[in-house]
């Protein structure tokens, strides 16, 4: 309630939790008078920098039913070793970044001006500047006053158009304000500039990576102009790649030679509607690039060109070296964030002698592979984050090594980020273990080896090999990443149903069955709030925690797990309830949840569990007949709205998969049942398919349905093709079966 | 680096070495408690607040008694492994002066070194206020293990301590509160909801005080429930009302009776400062071509709605003392207090007999004639006009002149009269007056329906609209629009889309236009099934299940009217036709009933909401209520062909 005044001021326990929840927490003090004397003297020098896209105050035509339009919106990031500028005074051991941000909106309705009601500028420098104003329709310009501004508490809630580059790409926390907005209206201009200064201590550094920005360059509102500048020095490099139609980064010219300019434009960028199966990097005009500080102008594990270089790619050569440098490195990597003491090497010494007291040395090397693998799931099972592809593939081929069994190393690229030729970033590239035939992706909590990553199917690769050491020559050998079908990643609910004999509500046993990547994507919700990593330590022969423990310690442990069970086993029914709830959009009364195979083992990597419950309300009456919607048990069906029918970009599903319903209805006593023939469709092109199969059977009906994404990838021309599959099985679950008393 | 989904795990890495030894100081308790409290994680054996009183002055210089609590709060854990974050809420007149935690163990308590993580907990829609929390993490890893929080508050200005509540977020064995009156002072502790409960109240006479215990035991946790009626209807507790004071000989008053809250509230409104010639300018403006009274009442009224936003800084006693109006109308932004005293200089300078009012609204349960700061949280602008008082609330966007927000209708108003006041009761209106009624004519068109639909909506269900509408971005109002002839349907879809004159919200709302429903014919076996009721989830939320302790609150009162028929080509009749219903209570009634004339047929269905509350002692009677419009709702009609 947004009314109260501060007699209100009884803050609920309940108030204080959600505020922790929802993270919105502000504010609180006044701006110092003090930094109000500089900080919009400060700013003139940017307004005053000649900006021919910010002269008109007219706006296209074809926007004017838009909520708002941004009207120019320019960003220059100038990188810094030296003193320059003439604003302060050299520190060598620190980057300096000064940025400059000019943004005009025009606001054309309430809902606009709401969202620019307040605003947000940085001020932690005294050379720091920011002024804002709004220009009237009858083109007044009235200032912002900043005298009421307060400061911001977390800089997590400062919007996107006020958040300096620097902030979001070095993640810094510097103090913010935000101001409210006098006398702003429908039609109005609200107009700012910004000049910051931030810096980064770089002594001993061999290089810094400044987060890699990917800008699409379609946002919220349609822009007019767009303009980024990046400014670097001698020490600093740049590298851009425009993809999907955006414009590029142009390398201009500077007064001075040991600077290099590079300017990205763009223009008259319409909105991006929402739409489904859209990998936004892989279809929408986006640039990336990032700037890196680099002491010496080929540091090791960095991907960067020439200085003064406007790099837009690698060749496979730059690519594999690189790659190689980075993951020769991770050996002294911190096992865990922020723990230098424990490095990768030393957990890869401490597994490797945990596995040989096991008797490693004796398994068959098959055995050993893959407990080696579980030895390295194990530890992911015990860490708070996942490890990255290429501490996987380090810890994991290193512990091969150590059996002396030769693994190759694979690296790709995302496919929801672009192609192998696309990586700009060192963060793009992927690792993997190739072994013999077989791959070996980066570990979850439930991954078994081998199992297929979704982001990687069917990617072009390299395996990458040591460049030799006099030459520095290496072998890189192209491959294709494998693929899968519809046939390897399946979900199959076996359901029975029957009504009670109120004929009200439904009982239903479910036995869900997964394979492949469909598993890969349960796995998460089905072992939540179940003890797996317990008795993790079986799967590479390792002994019970409580083996090497004092009978204190076992104790201890004893009662702990047993918390953790009794916990446990409270949440689940709730958490199964709720996600039940969620799929079929209906309350939902809970039974049972029982896990026949967790699928975490190669030999049995089918996921298998059985949920009971009963859907209450669930029937329609017509006079003394039932109606029953036996379809609707598959859950919610994708619906495609009449606005995105026509489609304008490529489809992308995921992995193919297929989805099988096999429903047994218990027809209740005294009853017949009608109906049937009309639920029986089937269609299927190249893109998928859709159909059900209904009959009565031994006093039950018994229905099959299918849905199947053949294809991981659909070109645009086929869009037809997935409506109409999607279409019948979105139609279907709307269909009702008959229930007719017998006398 | 990507966090994972889950983690638990890790809390066994702690087992081998355990941090520090925390005892399982009382088991046997512990054990007691979770049989009771089987949900709870962990229980406050004692909580005790204490507080004394003093003399002192307030910012604003004037002699104020200041309050000090000292208090002492010991929680156990039921489980092994068990959290729970206490925080404790501070601003510029409530000052956190110690707050600490401290861990049991064996029989002594260590306390820690570390402050309370401090933060600001501005409320969503408040721009900027001096409301701060400090709060601990308490962390448990043995069954029994105990912590303790201690904490000492300084009230600068007694009239901030306004009530104190018993119960917690968590199980509390025993609740005191005591406080150490001097004789110097006059203070009255209002037992409110105190009926029902066991709370034992002792008062002791020694050296020149007299304490007041007041205790109660074994209380459950508060519960957070969808729709909850709020506490201060339900919940026990004391209003603290500092009634006099004696100073060097001087008697001082505090709030003894409603008069001394409305100089209180009188002198920080005349703190505001407005300077009305600032104000002529804009109003002439507003004001040109209106002739009549009234005219110039709806011309400013709406003007302030349509132009001042909603922004809100309290901070200390700008929480209290309104922006002056030519602030307000410079900036054009304010909180409630700001915009009540635009609206009622802007009033006064044209004519009109305006008056600033507080209110509380209608989540305080307490009258007027409860002399404290707690009855009031809202302002508005009172004027008399033709022998009746009008309450314009200008926080309120799009209402029109002589209708109320729901959330202050039956409340009473503090109305300002320079030395005087009055107080008043905003009417209340029933559910009729708010209304949603949906015509739709339907033909059935081989499997499809088509046709046309209108809804029109009046009262504040017709402001309700206008807010939401008004404030979307023109790119998703056609959208909303359809949406309000689509049902929520997934399969309806509505096209060439009229409304009434969206600029006057005066006149009641109408939205209609053609619809298209699929998927909503089922041919079984040569025979048509169809649902012409379209709302049957409605309520579904208001169901109480059994664990529900606190009644609901609407938040409104309002009827849906729903007149839907559906036209079968000819050689088609309809079957079966649904039994009609009718029920009645005093909160609430349901009539519907199918009527078939030809070969088409109409539902005639009215939902009234009559009272916003359903108290707990009539949920068996609303479940049945509810699950007799279920029933109805789950009727599908039969169309067979007339051949058969």
């Amino acid at each position: 309630m947004k009314h109260y005044f501060a007699t209100h001021r009884v803050k609920a326990f309940f108030l204080f939790a959600a505020l922790l929840v929802s993270g919105t927490l502000t504010a609180q003090t006044y701006i110092d008078d003090g930094f109000l004397d500089n900080i919009e003297k400060n700013a003139k020098s940017v307004w005053d920098e000649p900006s021919p896209a910010f002269t008109s105050n007219n706006t296209p035509d074809a926007w004017k039913n838009e909520s708002a339009i941004i009207m120019g919106y320019k960003r220059s990031i100038l990188f810094d070793k030296k003193s320059s500028g003439g604003f302060f005074t050299a520190r060598e051991n620190s980057v300096y970044f000064f940025e400059k941000v000019r943004f005009k909106i025009k606001v054309q309705d309430k809902n606009s001006v709401e969202h620019f009601s307040e605003i947000y500028f940085r001020y932690g420098d005294k050379q720091d500047g920011f002024n804002a104003h709004i220009i009237k329709p009858g083109g007044e310009v009235q200032n912002v006053d900043l005298k009421e501004a307060v400061s911001v508490e977390s800089t997590s809630d400062v919007p996107e158009f006020f958040k300096s580059f620097f902030d979001q790409s070095y993640s810094s926390q510097r103090r913010y304000y935000k101001v409210a907005v006098s006398n702003l209206e429908p039609g109005d201009i609200l107009e700012y500039v910004a000049n910051t200064k931030s810096n980064l201590n770089v002594t001993g550094a061999g290089f810094v990576e400044f987060t890699p920005q990917y800008e699409v360059c379609s946002k919220s509102y349609p822009v007019a102009y767009n303009e980024i500048d990046i400014e670097t020095d001698s020490k600093s490099f740049f590298k851009s790649l425009s993809l999907n139609g955006a414009p590029e980064f142009n390398k201009e010219s500077t007064d001075d030679k040991d600077f290099f300019k590079y300017v990205f434009i763009d223009k008259n960028r319409e909105i991006q509607k929402d739409i489904n199966f859209i990998n936004e990097l892989t279809v929408y005009p986006v640039v990336k690039f990032q700037v890196i500080y680099a002491n010496k102008p080929n540091a090791k594990g960095v991907l960067i060109g020439d200085k003064g270089e406007l790099k837009k790619g690698f060749s496979r050569e730059e690519l594999a070296k690189k790659a190689w440098e980075d993951y020769e490195a991770v050996g002294d990597y911190p096992y865990a964030p922020g723990n230098a003491y424990a490095t990768v090497q030393f957990v890869i010494n401490s597994s490797w002698a945990d596995l040989k007291k096991l008797g490693a040395k004796e398994w068959p090397e098959k055995q050993y592979v893959e407990r080696a693998y579980y030895y390295v799931r194990h530890l992911v099972v015990y860490r708070d984050t996942y490890l990255s592809d290429k501490m996987f593939a380090y810890i994991f081929g290193s512990l091969l090594y150590q059996r002396d069994i030769q693994s190759e190393l694979v690296i790709s690229i995302s496919n929801d980020i672009g192609k192998l030729k696309d990586v700009l970033f060192d963060q793009e590239i992927r690792y993997a273990i190739k072994l013999n035939n077989q791959y070996y992706f980066n570990c979850t909590d439930h991954s078994n080896p081998g199992d297929m990553v979704q982001s990687l199917l069917g990617n072009d690769a390299y395996i990458i090999y040591k460049p030799a050491a006099k030459t520095g020559a290496q072998d890189i050998k192209p491959i294709t990443l494998p693929e899968v079908t519809a046939d390897d990643n399946t979900a199959v609910y076996n359901i029975e149903a029957s009504l009670d004999a109120g004929m009200n509500n439904l009982s239903v046993k479910r036995k869900n069955t997964f394979t492949g990547i469909s598993k890969a994507r349960e796995m998460d919700e089905a072992m939540k709030f179940t003890t797996y990593m317990l008795d993790d330590y079986k799967y590479y022969g390792g002994g019970s925690p409580t083996d090497n423990m004092k009978s204190a310690q076992a104790d201890e442990y004893q009662k702990s797990t047993t918390a953790l069970k009794d916990e446990f086993k409270e949440a689940k029914p709730e958490f199964a309830k709720q996600e039940l709830q969620r799929e079929f959009g209906h309350n939902v009364k809970f039974s049972d949840y029982k896990i026949a195979s967790d699928g975490r083992s190669v030999k049995n990597k089918t996921l298998d569990f059985t949920e009971t419950f009963e859907l209450p309300d669930i029937t329609r009456k017509a006079g003394r007949k039932y109606l029953l919607s036996l379809t609707g048990l598959v859950g919610g069906q994708l619906q495609i709205k009449e606005e995105q029918r026509d489609r304008k970009l490529d489809i992308s599903v995921g992995y193919p998969h297929t989805l099988t319903w096999n429903i047994s209805f218990k027809i209740p006593d005294g009853y017949t049942v009608a109906g049937l023939t009309e639920l029986n469709t089937n269609v299927e092109n190249e893109a998928g398919k859709y159909s059900c199969e209904a009959k009565e059977e031994n006093g039950s009906v018994v229905i099959k349905i299918i849905k199947c994404y053949k294809q991981r990838n659909v070109p645009k021309e086929n869009w037809k093709n997935m409506l109409a599959f999607i279409d019948e099985a979105y139609n279907s679950s709307f269909k009702y079966i008959l229930l007719k008393p017998k006398s | 680096m990507m966090l994972k989904r889950f983690s638990k795990a890790l809390l066994l890495l702690c087992i081998s070495a355990p941090a520090f030894a925390q005892l399982p100081a009382d088991e046997q308790t512990a054990t007691e408690l979770s049989k009771k409290y089987k949900k709870e994680d962990v229980a406050c054996l004692s909580s005790y607040h204490y507080f004394t009183f003093d003399k002192g002055k307030n910012a604003l210089g004037e002699k104020v008694v200041v309050i000090q609590e000292d208090a002492e709060m010991e929680f156990i854990s039921l489980k092994k492994f068990a959290t729970l974050t206490y925080p404790e809420f501070y601003n510029r007149f409530v000052q956190l002066k110690v707050f600490k935690k401290a861990v049991k163990m064996g029989s002594k308590y260590i306390t820690s070194d570390r402050a309370g993580i401090d933060h600001a907990v501005t409320e969503d829609g408040v721009f900027f206020d001096d409301s701060r929390v400090q709060y601990y993490p308490l962390r448990f890893d043995q069954k029994g293990a105990m912590q303790r929080i201690t904490l000492k508050k300084e009230y600068s200005d007694g009239k901030y301590l306004t009530r104190v509540f018993f119960h917690m977020p968590y199980p509390v064995k025993e609740q005191a509160f005591e406080f150490k009156v001097p004789e110097w002072l006059s203070v009255d502790f209002k037992p409110m909801n105190f009926t029902g409960y066991k709370i034992e109240k002792t008062e002791t006479k020694k050296g020149g005080y007299t304490s007041y215990v007041f205790v109660m035991k074994d209380l459950p946790p508060i519960t957070n429930e969808f729709k909850s009626v709020g506490r201060a209807f339900r919940d026990p507790h004391i209003v603290i009302q500092i009634k006099s004071f004696e100073a060097k000989g001087e008697s001082l008053k505090g709030f003894d009776k409603v008069d001394d809250i409305y100089n209180w509230n009188n002198k920080l409104y005349m703190m505001a400062g407005n300077q009305p010639d600032k104000l002529k300018p804009v109003l002439a403006k507003i004001l040109q071509g209106k002739t009549t009274e009234e005219d110039k009442i709806k011309a400013v009224y709406y003007w302030v709605q349509d132009n001042i936003r909603y922004i809100a800084y309290e901070d200390g006693y700008s929480g209290y003392i309104p922006s002056s109006a030519q602030d307000v109308l410079e900036k054009k932004y304010g909180d409630c207090k700001g915009m009540a005293n635009l609206l009622t200089e802007f009033l006064k300078l044209a004519g009109v007999d305006a008056h600033f009012t507080w209110i509380g609204t209608r989540s305080i349960p307490y009258p007027q004639s409860l002399p404290a700061l707690c009855v009031n949280n809202h302002a508005i602008c009172t004027i008399y006009y033709k022998d009746k008082e009008y309450f314009l609330d200008a926080t309120e966007k799009y209402v029109p002149f002589g209708e109320n927000a729901f959330r202050i209708q039956g409340k009473e108003a503090m109305i300002a009269k320079g030395d005087a006041f009055e107080i008043k009761q905003v009417p209340l209106t029933t559910g009729n007056e708010h209304k949603v009624q949906t015509n739709a004519s339907l033909a059935l068109n081989n499997n499809t329906l088509t046709g046309s639909v209108k809804v029109t909506l009046t009262g504040n269900e017709r402001t309700d609209f206008q807010q939401e509408y008004q404030q979307l971005p023109m790119t998703s109002q056609k959208d909303f629009l359809n949406g309000m002839l689509e049902f929520g349907n997934d399969n309806m879809q509505a096209t060439d889309i009229k409304t009434s004159d969206l600029s006057n919200r005066e006149v009641p709302v109408t939205v209609e236009g053609k619809v298209n429903l699929d998927n909503n014919v089922n041919t079984i076996a040569g025979d048509k099934y169809i649902s012409i009721d379209f709302f049957p989830k409605t309520l579904q939320r208001y169901t109480p299940d059994e664990k529900r302790v606190t009644a609901y609150d609407f938040d409104y009162v309002l009827t849906y009217d729903d007149d839907i028929s559906l036209t079968v080509p000819n050689g088609w009749k309809f079957t079966d036709i649904p039994q009609k219903l009718e029920l009645t209570s005093d909160g609430y009634s349901f009539k519907g009933d199918y009527t078939v004339v030809n070969n088409t047929i109409t539902l005639r269905k009215t939902l009234t909401i009559k009272n916003n509350i359903i108290n707990v002692s009539d949920f068996a009677n609303w479940k049945k209520f509810l699950e007799s419009i279920k029933e109805f709702n789950k009727y599908f009609l039969t169309v067979t062909q007339n051949a058969k």
